[in-house]
């Protein structure tokens, strides 16, 4: 396969160099990506993982314990 | 109220709804978030001088925050030099870098309570390092060059536990999966 072997595919975008790649790098990668069925499902999987995370965390707090804490920090 | 005095609960005011949730999202109960907080902002009265302007006054505030976690948790702010996600990921491909153990268990497309269980379960199992970056980069959305103020790291370490942090995730989503089929 042309272009970025699939352990590539997947250290690149575990390790956050997707974005920074030059710009042949990543029209090779999307092409990767439209051709391989199990990088195309390493990278959902971690897009799942992503989306969890920002849901749980993601929320703002009780605003009523925030306002309680920044009380607490005041007094 | 003093200037010093007010500038502090501006602050305060602006900036401990998203302390808390960083200190939640660092694994911390309820009680222990709160005390985390607490601490930082002390922290933050006493060195207040040493900040610059180069960042801003938020993510000075999480750099607080995160070296006063590591000091709770009374680990090492180092991390094991061999870290065994390293020799699971190369045995996932062969030797011309084809997948040869492909990756199995849910995707985006098979998305339920318990999925988003097992990966809650398994970011607990992340060392307090990877879990402050990945935390930062995935809930935060901060820039690469913001997390690495705020964890005082260079770019290619936090290319490091990033690809550490999601690839332990992975591999840990993977084998709770499998164990439950």
């Amino acid at each position: 396969m042309m272009g970025p072997s699939c352990e590539e595919m997947a250290r690149r975008s575990t390790s956050g160099e997707m974005d920074s790649a030059a710009f042949l790098t990543r029209i090779f990668m999307r092409m990767h990506m439209a051709m391989c069925n199990h990088c195309k499902k390493f990278l959902s999987q971690m897009k799942l993982i992503s989306n969890t995370v920002q849901k749980r965390f993601g929320e703002n707090p009780d605003p009523a314990r925030v306002a309680a804490l920044k009380k607490r920090l005041l007094d | 109220m003093p200037a010093q005095t007010t500038a502090f609960a501006e602050i305060v005011d602006a900036n401990t709804g998203y302390l808390l949730r960083a200190a939640i999202g660092f694994g911390l109960g309820s009680v222990d978030a709160e005390d985390l907080v607490a601490e930082t902002f002390k922290t933050f009265l006493e060195i207040q001088d040493r900040f610059e302007g180069r960042s801003s006054v938020r993510t000075f505030l999480y750099g607080i925050l995160y070296r006063k976690n590591l000091e709770r948790s009374r680990k090492s702010v180092r991390e094991m030099p061999v870290d065994p996600i390293e020799g699971i990921f190369k045995e996932r491909f062969d030797s011309r870098g084809m997948w040869q153990n492909p990756p199995r268990g849910p995707d985006l497309e098979a998305v339920s309570e318990e999925t988003e269980g097992l990966i809650l379960e398994c970011l607990d199992g992340l060392v307090e390092q990877q879990r402050a970056a990945f935390y930062f980069k995935e809930v935060e959305r901060m820039t690469a060059e913001e997390v690495c103020n705020t964890l005082e790291i260079k770019s290619t370490h936090l290319r490091v536990l990033l690809f550490r942090a999601r690839n332990g995730l992975r591999e840990c989503l993977e084998r709770k999966w499998e164990a439950k089929q």
